[in-house]
């Protein structure tokens, strides 16, 4: 487990430079560097501007810059944004609270929606409630996430004037920052903002999840250990329960963390769609300003928690499953 | 009784692309699936290419009706041409709208069907175009490493892997900035499609040719002399692809979701080109006065990518035996 446990690690890591690497090359491909842009407005003598280039280090050779930059990630230092004129790490901070609360939060609703429908839909094979769940996988993984998003608006929002369709309430500010008399109604006013953009994040995961779930306890349910501990005549609702729910949930597990890809690139368009000031939103500004050190920034961080994600979901997966590490050693 | 069946069709013969039809026929939703795939594909290709098309996408468009759009509906009712002052119109089901106008029209009176149905011409052209980019390089990748094996296949598949970890839909927007310098357009988010595609086919393809390199036939040729590229070329790919061909239907669907969400968010298709995310992204600054305009778009990706999901699904359960094999 302990080798495997470092391997995986060993793995992540080498992921990790890689995205440096490329974050770097794109960087070194934009239009002017850091200095051409500071001294556009000014007349400034080429001694000037060459003293200048000395200072932040741009007259060195690549490698010894690649490794300053890795060296600046490694101390937490992702550049400076011209744009909000302060460090990348700075302006990234407070954005990452809110797209962590929506991207988890939906995951929980996906999670929790998808494990029972799945299941009962693989107990119920070709029956009733498979043909439903099925539709509603077909419907959740055809619809693009931001067309839900409106949809759902449309409905909440602008029909029945119920659900705030923008920004976020965070619950880990004081009451009074909103105005609210209690904490209990801070909880809740952070649920009804987070309740569109969670649904409308977490349909597509659902609908996946859900397929996945389905088709693995049925096969689970196949099994040999199944089929004999049907021969010994144990209902099928404890086989389900006691035996063949655990293994069925395997894949998911893997599933779960592969697809915090998908969830953090859906994460921009949602938050766009309700305006929530998460790392989504501070993406797309600074693509738009052309704030490429900010862009890379982001990106580098986005990136990070994919592989954080999926190295977390590895590990779990080998801790449920001995055979995973087992395989490894031998 | 599976086993009969399938020598059953051993010995008549049959190719496995029949196989494939009658696996399809058989199961009423890929059926379904393939019916709404072709008729998508078939008003994307027949709707009528017109001069009149720049017309379409940029001017005003009141008497651009069904009948431009389809030719072969006749349409011979002619009502006036919007006012300036209030350019929408309901769709004809609603009150105030016209058959002329079946889905009602936009914020310039253009014919909002017409819009739906050049649309599809764009959403379809760009999720064929992106599959096959994504589905070459991909192979290419794939089969340089699957074949050489070594540091070479280390080196491509941890590439593969980097350009995998960063949100597909992050990295298409970053590279349309680097690329574009700021003037998004719909070509450069089909070769970011295409280069976000990549990895997954490299995977696919890779994994095969790791086993039909070793095969004997592969062996012979290389005593033979036969050069590697020709190897990889003649032997090897021709025997890896089905896999990959599967995976490219349901890929085609995927690829339509993606740039429709690059549109919507404005990195993609530009207005005034009639692309189903672009009109949502504009539509939904109309949501409150004519939320009309927000379900049609919406409706014509998720008829699209159902109708393809349903097809590919039946495409692949019918070619399942064949790939475990």
């Amino acid at each position: 487990m302990l080798r495997y446990t470092l391997k995986r690690i060993f793995q992540a890591a080498f992921t990790l430079l890689g995205i440096t690497l490329l974050t770097f090359v794109l960087l070194e491909l934009m239009p002017g560097d850091p200095v051409s842009v500071m001294v556009q407005r000014q007349d400034a003598s080429p001694e000037v501007i060459e003293s200048l280039r000395a200072r932040y280090g741009l007259n060195r050779p690549l490698y010894e810059r690649y490794i300053s930059y890795l060296g600046g990630i490694l101390r937490g230092d992702l550049g400076y944004s011209f744009y909000w004129e302060s460090p990348v790490v700075e302006v990234i901070k407070p954005r990452i609270g809110p797209t962590l609360m929506l991207v988890l939060s939906s995951y929980l609703f996906a999670l929790t929606v998808s494990i029972p429908l799945g299941v009962l839909a693989a107990a119920n094979r070709n029956k009733l409630p498979d043909h439903l769940s099925r539709l509603i996988s077909l419907v959740g993984i055809s619809t693009p996430e931001f067309w839900v998003a409106i949809l759902l608006v449309l409905v909440f929002s602008v029909q029945f004037n119920y659900l705030p369709a923008s920004s976020l309430v965070y619950p880990w500010r004081s009451p009074e920052f909103y105005g609210y008399q209690s904490h209990l109604e801070l909880y809740f006013q952070t649920a009804r903002h987070l309740f569109l953009p969670l649904i409308a994040l977490g349909t597509a995961q659902m609908a996946t999840l859900m397929r996945v779930e389905r088709s693995s306890t049925v096969e689970t349910l196949q099994e040999e250990y199944v089929q004999l501990a049907r021969v010994y005549g144990i209902p099928e609702r404890r086989i389900l329960r006691k035996h063949a729910f655990r293994p069925a949930q395997l894949p998911i597990i893997t599933l779960a963390g592969m697809s915090l890809s998908g969830a953090l690139g859906g994460s921009v368009v949602i938050e766009q769609i309700f305006q929530i000031n998460g790392m989504g939103t501070l993406f797309l500004s600074a693509v738009q300003s052309l704030d490429y050190q900010l862009v890379m920034g982001i990106t580098v961080i986005l990136a990070t928690m994919f592989v954080v994600g999926v190295v977390v979901t590895d590990l779990a997966y080998a801790y449920v499953d001995p055979r995973i590490s087992y395989g490894e050693q031998s | 009784m599976a086993t009969t069946q399938n020598l059953n069709q051993e010995l008549s013969g049959d190719s496995s692309w029949r196989q494939v039809v009658r696996h399809v026929r058989n199961d009423t939703t890929a059926f379904f699936g393939m019916i709404v795939a072709v008729v998508t594909l078939s008003i994307a290709i027949f709707a009528t290419i017109d001069a009149n098309l720049a017309a379409l996408t940029a001017g005003n468009l009141g008497d651009y009706t069904l009948a431009n759009a389809l030719p072969f509906l006749e349409n011979p009712v002619r009502t006036p041409h919007p006012t300036e002052l209030d350019p929408f119109l309901p769709p004809a089901f609603a009150e105030g709208g016209t058959w002329d106008h079946p889905l009602g029209t936009d914020s310039l009176g253009r014919d909002y069907f017409s819009r739906i149905v050049y649309g599809s011409r764009i959403s379809i052209g760009v999720g064929i175009i992106a599959t096959t980019g994504g589905m070459i390089s991909g192979i290419a990748f794939g089969a340089v490493g699957g074949y050489y094996g070594g540091y070479v296949d280390d080196l491509l598949m941890r590439f593969m892997e980097t350009l995998q970890s960063i949100p597909g839909l992050v990295l298409i927007i970053v590279f349309t900035m680097f690329v574009s310098g700021g003037n998004p357009d719909i070509r450069y988010a089909v070769v970011g499609m295409a280069i976000v595609s990549a990895p997954t086919f490299a995977r696919i393809i890779r994994s095969r040719v790791l086993s039909v390199r070793e095969l004997d036939y592969v062996e012979a040729a290389r005593a033979a002399g036969v050069k590697d590229r020709n190897i990889i070329y003649r032997h090897i790919l021709p025997n890896s692809f089905a896999p990959v061909l599967v995976y490219s239907t349901l890929h085609v669907s995927g690829t339509i979701l993606a740039v429709a969400t690059l549109s919507y968010l404005g990195y993609g298709a530009q207005p005034p080109t009639p692309d189903w995310g672009a009109m949502l992204n504009t539509a939904q600054g109309q949501i409150h006065s004519h939320p009309w305009l927000s379900l049609w778009p919406g409706l014509s990706i998720f008829f699209t990518i159902t109708g393809l999901n349903l097809f590919g699904d039946g495409i692949q359960d019918a070619l399942n035996p064949k790939i475990r094999d």
